[in-house]
């Protein structure tokens, strides 16, 4: 697989401005648009506002060894002055991944991180990696307690396309037959540690409605379609030489640039989706040179907006037009709404006694999850809060940073923090946020940017719900830990401003109903049936599971359709 | 599962009153630091270091070029208030060692510095638990918290500290989850 190709901005004179399709966005959803759309011989336009990064050869970091980063790691006090929200979630490594807060401002009306990769692959170089599939549980969800709309699709719908995307991403993990998080297509396991392993048998002896299985993960235990495997290096966020993950980089864009039907234009800011009023359909984009300023007009038959789902809402409410002034295909009001993040900050530690012989070797890009237990089924149901959430966390043995907390110096001292510490077992929940209609995502009405676009706004906060849920996730953690013989445990909920999963869902929702949903349950506009939308904002509800594997499955699924009435002349 | 980092680095944010500290301590905190006075103490700084992480076995803090990463450290990555009490540390620490023994803490004895560095670890331990953490926010680390600190991360992600002293494996090509501790085993320098 080559390296997908940049057309250069010299040349974009010359470019043909028509294509069958175009993707706004070359992250996780982006990648497999571009991907799908392509193999199915569509001449396919890529736009990607930020720079290119080319696979490999621009992960600059990847083969740095710590001392060789002045901060060995760290992020300056200037730095993070003049980066208050990405330094949240970037270091000295792999920061470049990370946008300039300075340069792209946005407004908190209450306080949201919002982290941002503006490159070719977007945050697919800097994810989690961690690939859950939602099930019918999280699909009727919505439905069954009446909150917000139900969900267009079942799990039966998205089955076979979370196979689809999965034998070609390649996940690892272990099968453990649970109906409310679905098996999936996998590569072997990682291991468990020692005390993993044993917090896993004692979790099962002492509750009978849980699990501890090893983190499903988007890194390769064997060579997969050419890429990998996975080194254990666990430097995943710097990129990786040895395509060990899977992002946009390593995988999508090369399958896409190898059909010849891809053109990727970096640098490249879409100011809105151009309507056809006498068609009642989407004629194209109209893009921003990052540099220059300079405005060009591409278009295409279909378009398929995976900007990430705060910049999806905000193209849309930006295109406005005679038939659509409050944004491109919101009839029904809802764009920019029932923004989610999953909440995370609360859970436990604890140290083990034990086991003072045994240790690991390599660096596990990964670690262990507790599938939801709360509210599956009616003896799992609580009366304080809907939904549920998963625990990830791992048991290793402490190191240096945690040794170094002792008091004293010298020799012993040395000795102390060289020396493999206690056994721990760290674990913090990913909690489901509910979709509210005032966490919404709107655009200033004077402020702008660097190019003149407006500013966008976001209000966005938990309430009682996510509350009553966090209180049990703290205590629960508690109570598992030291159930299963942990010693020192000590429980946290720290107050973590939304975004910090950076997990954004929900504003442009899929439904059954027009009126009161953007799209329908082939990620279809309901207004603009030429206009598909897979990234995060689609989502109807947020489930507790990391959700990029949906979006990959979503975007497969949607792509399949769409061709397939592009073919039908529907659209 | 890189949140966890993000989540250790918040901040505790907590209520304290700064109003009954007078105008002066105030400013005295906030100055601008003294930079250049790190510049200067190079070797200060190395064998504070040395003290802290002696070299044995293995190489010690002062070949691990630690002396300069708590100088950069120092300067880059450390806020104004403890940035303020690390300086104005050293230099209480070298009237200190003047008054004490007569001599520069290069100068002392392993035992002279020995007590030294203990009469500094014993003035800098904060309060535990929450009014710890709140002193450290509104008046900045204590200078042997920082100190200690510096010389410890300088040393376990330096060359020396992590190859020699810790175990560092560049590119580990698999993962193995439980294993049998081997002799003389030293702890993983990375994660």
């Amino acid at each position: 697989m080559g390296d997908p190709k940049q057309a250069n901005q010299n040349i974009t004179a010359n470019l043909p401005h028509s294509f069958d399709a175009i993707v706004v966005g070359s992250g996780i959803s982006g990648g497999w648009a571009a991907k799908e759309l392509c193999e199915k011989g569509l001449k396919t336009l890529v736009l990607e506002r930020g720079r290119n990064v080319e696979h490999v050869k621009d992960y600059t970091t990847a083969f740095m060894h710590p001392w060789q980063f002045p901060h060995r790691l760290n992020n300056t006090i200037k730095f993070i002055e003049e980066n208050p929200v990405q330094s949240f979630a970037c270091n000295e490594a792999n920061k470049h991944f990370f946008v300039s807060d300075k340069e792209h401002p946005y407004i908190q009306e209450k306080p949201f991180v919002w982290v941002r990769g503006y490159q070719v692959g977007g945050r697919s170089l800097t994810w989690g990696r961690q690939c859950y599939r939602l099930s019918d549980l999280d699909f009727e969800a919505n439905l069954k307690e009446g909150i917000a709309v139900d969900w267009p699709i079942r799990y039966r719908d998205i089955a076979p396309w979370y196979d689809y995307v999965e034998n070609f991403a390649g996940i690892s993990g272990k099968a453990e037959g649970l109906a409310h998080l679905p098996d999936g297509q996998f590569l072997p396991p990682m291991d468990m540690t020692c005390v993993e392993d044993y917090f896993s048998k004692k979790i099962r002896e002492h509750f009978t409605d849980r699990i501890v299985t090893i983190g499903r993960v988007a890194n390769l235990t064997k060579g997969w379609n050419g890429r990998g495997p996975c080194q254990f290096r666990n430097l995943c966020d710097r990129g990786c030489p040895f395509s060990g993950y899977f992002s946009s980089n390593a995988a999508t864009l090369p399958a896409a640039a190898a059909t010849h039907n891809m053109t990727l234009l970096t640098d490249s800011i879409v100011v809105e989706v151009i309507f056809d009023e006498q068609k009642n359909k989407a004629a194209g984009v109209r893009v921003m040179d990052a540099h220059t300023k300079k405005v060009t007009e591409y278009f295409a038959k279909i378009i398929f907006l995976n900007a990430s789902t705060v910049a999806t809402a905000a193209i849309l409410l930006s295109s406005v037009s005679k038939k659509f002034p409050d944004g491109l295909g919101n009839s029904s009001g809802q764009v920019g709404h029932n923004l989610m993040d999953h909440f995370l900050g609360a859970g436990g530690q604890g140290e083990y006694d034990g086991f003072a012989d045994q240790y690991y070797y390599g660096r596990r890009p990964n670690g262990v999850y507790i599938p939801r237990f709360r509210n599956i089924n009616e003896e799992t149901k609580r009366k304080d809060y809907v939904r549920g959430f998963g625990y990830q966390g791992m048991g290793v043995r402490m190191e240096w940073r945690a040794n170094a907390q002792a008091d004293g110096f010298g020799e012993n001292y040395k000795k102390d923090i060289l020396s493999p510490g206690p056994w721990t077992m760290w674990m913090n929940a990913w909690g489901e946020t509910l979709p509210y209609f005032d966490n919404r995502v709107t655009l200033d009405v004077d402020k702008k940017d660097g190019w003149g676009l407006p500013l966008i706004r976001i209000n966005f906060e938990y309430h009682d719900n996510e509350k009553a849920m966090r209180k049990d996730v703290k205590e629960s953690a508690g109570e598992m830990l030291r159930q299963t013989g942990f010693n020192n445990v000590q429980t946290f909920d720290y107050d973590i401003p939304g975004g910090a999963a950076v997990h954004e869902m929900g504003t442009v929702r899929m439904g059954r109903d027009p009126k009161t949903s953007v799209l329908n349950g082939f990620n279809q506009m309901h207004d603009v049936k030429n206009v598909f939308i897979t990234d995060g904002s689609c989502m109807t509800s947020a489930g507790c599971q990391n959700p990029s594997l949906t979006y990959m499955a979503l975007t497969a699924r949607a792509c399949d359709y769409a061709v397939s009435e592009l073919k039908k002349g529907n659209i | 599962m890189k949140r966890r980092k993000a989540i250790g680095r918040i901040l505790l944010i907590g209520g304290g009153s700064i109003a009954a500290y007078s105008g002066y301590k105030w400013w005295d905190w906030n100055k601008g630091p003294d930079i250049e006075y790190l510049e200067h103490n190079k070797d200060l700084l190395a064998a504070l270091a040395e003290a802290i992480i002696p070299t044995t076995d293995s190489p010690g803090a002062k070949e691990a070029g630690v002396g300069d990463f708590i100088t950069v450290m120092v300067k880059d990555c450390t806020d104004r208030k403890s940035q303020n009490k690390f300086i104005d540390g050293l230099k209480e620490l070298e009237r200190y060692c003047s008054s004490s023994f007569g001599n520069t803490f290069q100068q002392c004895s392993v035992k002279e510095q020995k007590q030294t560095l203990q009469h500094f670890e014993q003035r800098g331990k904060s309060n535990n638990g929450i009014i710890g953490k709140v002193e450290n926010r509104f008046f900045g680390k204590s200078f042997f918290a920082t100190l200690k600190n510096y010389t410890t991360e300088g040393y376990c992600t330096s060359e020396a500290g992590a190859t020699k002293g810790l175990s560092y494996l560049y590119i580990p090509g698999k993962y193995i989850g439980c294993m049998p501790l081997q002799p003389g085993q030293k702890s993983w320098a990375t994660h």
